[in-house]
């Protein structure tokens, strides 16, 4: 049979009522494919022989499940019954739904009734079962797809609080997240993205705190576009953002699931994606990136503290070696005259000038960076010795670079370090090259430009609807409500109300009993 | 449906408050420590004194204004003139070249303020010459990316702007209050009443972006109307005014008579403590330049905002650079700032003041027309 593909990539085929034009189009669409097993057999019964033929991918399924859901209860329970007629029969629907509601051993089961939805099913690890004389075939579930266990967070580890993180696997992270939200009405709309990988993806919100239009703009957004394949969350996210110029990212990933139900509890939308350790929070804002789930596990002081650590290190890793430059290079009279000396001794023996010197260190660090992260763990964590202590000091010795340009640089890397979110910090790192040059350029008239054309895009920026820079710009909405949990974090219990996320009329997220609302 | 942000052209209080309250703040403290001194002499208290009254009046004025256009047209202030033909252009053309001409001064200021600052390539003369003017270039070009935005984006940029202004006056106060000779501040004066009087209302274009509050009035969001926006206008007039009073006790009046970027000038006299820094005044750029911004990038948002909305047509990128060109064009042929000032007072005070005040009254009389026309 020749099979054929529509525009995006899907079989407009019908499940026949003729087994073998069923098992047609399976052989040809399964051609050469060495993992599937496939079967054609004979159910033997009082009436007549029932053909039946049964479809699934080695190594996604669960072969056991298969043998002790389908296969025994079908042929081997029915082997001791003589059976007097040995004419081909075929099922109506009555029969086709006794079959499986009364003999197969299976819950998890469902009806199909084109060969795409069937495909679907199998390709994800399904086993699809189509039975003579029906126009349907019945999916049962029976995946079992190869994964690792769950983990501690890798990139957003934590002091406090729990240790789990997100998987590759679909299910497991939506367990992950429905353990803590006991709530049925917490809500998971799934879909599929990309024409050949059909990847699943799952929207989670809390039906009755989701303001109605983010969900409809988040699924009219991802309804708008056709790919072929997606791989991770990264290339959704860049699939989902409005400005794909900007060099902030718009959308939020996690890899905690403490997190995403923290955000979900919020009224925001977390969008899970099968094959990624890593969710998606939608929508998003500059504060929330300076969020680590541990300042809600620590005392308000401490996690206030470190709020405005991360806030500092922020500015400092942008600024710091774009000011050092502008600073020495155009305005050396501003510093004390002994930290000038200090620095002009420093300085004393190296060949080039600042911006080189600084670039030179700049670049250095950032391709051990690199270098670490390609490497695996205990090497990685070589290079970061030999980068860090021995090629700076060496670097030094050579009079390639002054010893205060790498503590300029380490302290700009340290502070970069200090962002919670990885891809965030990774703008800092970015920005900071563009306040060097500009530093260099036009000392510090150059880097206050680039601080305004800044400020200026991230005004402009939003994140489905949000004002990207909230609650900074919030024009007084709810001043109270939007400032607890910005630089300051203040105690749980003042906390009282939901963001501007929540829909109006259900932010109240605590309250004393004795006081009531 | 309800949504959470519903980007409909409205903003809040706070941020109108805040848009008119850097306007006018930037608007006035770059000049009036130098012009008060010039002007006023020893008298200088009692003339900022008069000039905070007349601005106060001025500021009341425009309040009145817009609460009566609020209720003869429910768009406020602004009111498409194009459809009533030939004056309707004119008014436009009128309110155009007004912009044009307020933002060719604050470039002239911008000019003097880099220099002052000891910005590279910037050449200290008394012209502006062309090199000059490509160093401020990219500072025109940010101001433009700033203006070229709606109502909201106006309003959160200001939001978010507001606190960086006034860092380096909070740390002249902090920092410069053993530096001042408090003698200032006792009133003292030797000119006549007419004089004074004469004197403040030729300071009054420096209140001028007060005006601003009738195009922002009709975009505030419902609920927000009710608030004291007059006192925060005038409000920031007093600081300004207070402000001044400190840098002339710091710098002495004779000092300031000679220094017309006296403001930048006086952060040579505060030490920070500890010996952290040598001078700060070099530094503070980074902030006086924010002052910069807003006077140009308001005064283009307002200039495209009053035309394309007079014209009932999108706000447009080529108005915008071409109210850039013009207010160059008018740079060079100024030269100085002094002359710029001398220009921009006289100007200010005979035409701008005025029709400032007698514009807003147009609108009714444009509504009426354009109802007959329709009838």
């Amino acid at each position: 049979m020749e099979i054929k593909y529509n525009a995006v990539n899907e079989l407009e085929l019908p499940v026949f009522a003729d087994l073998e034009k069923n098992i047609d189009a399976l052989e040809s669409i399964f051609s050469d494919w060495g993992d599937i097993v496939r079967k054609k057999f004979f159910l033997e019964r009082e009436d007549g022989m029932l053909s039946v033929y049964i479809i699934y991918i080695d190594g996604l399924t669960d072969n056991e499940m298969v043998e002790r859901t389908i296969t025994r209860p079908f042929l081997y329970e029915w082997k001791e019954k003589k059976v007097s007629h040995k004419e081909l029969i075929k099922a109506d629907e009555a029969y086709f739904r006794a079959l499986f509601h009364n003999q197969a051993e299976a819950v998890d089961l469902a009806e199909k009734t084109t060969i795409m939805d069937v495909l679907d099913g199998v390709l994800k690890g399904d086993t699809g079962v189509f039975v003579d004389g029906v126009e349907k075939a019945m999916l049962l579930s029976t995946k079992k797809l190869p994964t690792r266990a769950v983990n501690f967070p890798q990139k957003e580890p934590g002091l406090k609080g729990p240790r789990d993180s997100f998987l590759e696997n679909f299910r497991i992270n939506t367990a992950l997240i429905r353990r803590r939200i006991k709530d049925p009405k917490m809500k998971l709309k799934q879909g599929f993205v990309g024409q050949r990988s059909r990847t699943l993806y799952g929207l989670m919100y809390m039906e009755d705190l989701v303001y109605p239009s983010l969900l409809e703009k988040i699924e009219k957004k991802l309804a708008s576009f056709e790919i072929d394949a997606i791989f991770d969350t990264g290339m959704l996210v860049h699939l989902l953002e409005d400005k794909w110029y900007s060099p902030f990212p718009q959308v939020q990933t996690t890899e905690r699931p403490d997190k995403a139900a923290s955000a979900i509890a919020e009224g925001r939308v977390v969008l899970v994606v099968d094959n990624s350790s890593e969710v998606i929070i939608l929508p998003t804002t500059w504060n929330t990136f300076f969020q680590a789930a541990d300042d809600y596990y620590n005392r308000f002081a401490v996690g206030t503290f470190a709020r405005l650590l991360r806030y500092a290190a922020a500015l400092l890793a942008v600024l710091l070696p774009g000011l050092y430059v502008a600073v020495t290079c155009y305005y050396p009279q501003v510093l004390p005259a002994n930290f000038l000396l200090a620095i002009a001794a420093a300085r004393n023996d190296v060949t080039f000038p600042i911006i080189v010197e600084i670039l030179l260190m700049e670049l250095l660090f950032e391709l051990l960076r690199e270098a670490g992260i390609r490497l695996p763990g205990q090497m990685g964590n070589t290079i970061g010795v030999v980068g860090g202590l021995i090629v700076g000091q060496a670097a030094v010795d050579a009079s390639l670079v002054s010893t205060i340009v790498v503590i300029v640089v380490a302290l700009a890397a340290i502070a970069s370090f200090a962002i919670p979110n990885e891809e965030f910090a990774s703008t800092f790192r970015l920005l900071k090259f563009v306040a060097i040059f500009l530093g260099a350029v036009w000392g510090l008239y150059g880097i206050m430009l680039g601080v305004l054309a800044l400020l200026i895009h991230l005004a402009k920026l939003q994140s489905f609807g949000i004002p990207y820079m909230m609650p900074l710009v919030s024009g007084s909405i709810d001043e109270e409500t939007e400032f607890q949990d910005f630089a300051l974090r203040k105690p749980i219990f003042t906390m009282r109300r939901r963001p501007l996320y929540t829909r109006r009329g259900k932010r109240v997220r605590f309250w004393w009993k004795e006081k009531g609302r | 449906m309800s949504v959470i942000f519903s980007n409909n052209g409205k903003i809040s209080a706070k941020q109108r408050k805040r848009s008119l309250m850097l306007s006018i703040f930037a608007s006035i403290i770059f000049i009036l420590p130098y012009l008060s001194a010039n002007l006023f002499g020893e008298s200088v208290v009692v003339g900022l004194l008069v000039f905070l009254i007349m601005a106060g009046i001025y500021i009341l004025c425009l309040d009145r204004l817009g609460a009566c256009c609020d209720i003869n047209n429910k768009k406020g202030f602004l009111t498409s003139f194009d459809h009533i033909g030939l004056p309707g252009k004119l008014v436009l053309c009128i309110s155009l070249t007004r912009q044009i001409m307020r933002l060719s001064f604050y470039i002239l200021i911008t000019i003097a303020v880099l220099e002052e600052g000891q910005v590279p390539f910037m050449l200290k003369t008394k012209e502006p010459l062309i090199s000059n003017l490509l160093v401020v270039l990219p500072l025109l070009v940010i101001a433009f990316y700033g203006a070229k935005v709606g109502v909201e984006n106006h309003g959160r940029i200001n939001e978010l702007i507001f606190w960086f202004l006034f860092l380096p006056f909070a740390l002249l106060l902090l920092f410069g209050l053993k530096e001042v000779d408090y003698q200032i501040f006792i009133p003292h004066n030797e000119k006549k009443i007419g004089t004074l009087l004469l004197y403040a209302y030729a300071m009054l274009p420096f209140v001028l972006p007060a005006e601003y509050d009738l195009y922002l009035r009709p975009h505030l969001a419902k609920g927000q109307e009710n608030n004291k926006n007059g006192l925060a206008m005038f409000g920031i007039v007093g600081l300004s005014v207070f402000l001044t009073l400190f840098i002339l006790g710091i710098y002495g009046i004779q000092g300031a008579k000679s220094d017309v970027m006296a403001t930048i000038g006086i952060m040579r006299y505060i030490r920070l403590p500890f010996g952290l820094l040598e001078r700060i005044d070099v530094l503070m750029i980074c902030f006086f330049m924010i002052g910069c911004f807003v006077l140009i990038s308001h005064t283009l948002f307002f200039g495209g905002y009053l035309w394309s909305k007079g014209k009932e047509e999108k706000q447009s990128a080529g108005l915008l650079v071409f109210m850039l060109i013009a207010a160059v064009a008018v740079v060079l042929w100024a030269r100085s700032l002094e002359n710029g000032l001398l220009v921009f007072l006289c100007y200010g005070a005979v035409i701008d003041v005025p029709l400032s005040l007698l514009l807003p009254l147009l609108s009714p009389v444009a509504k009426s027309m354009e109802k007959e026309e329709s009838e």
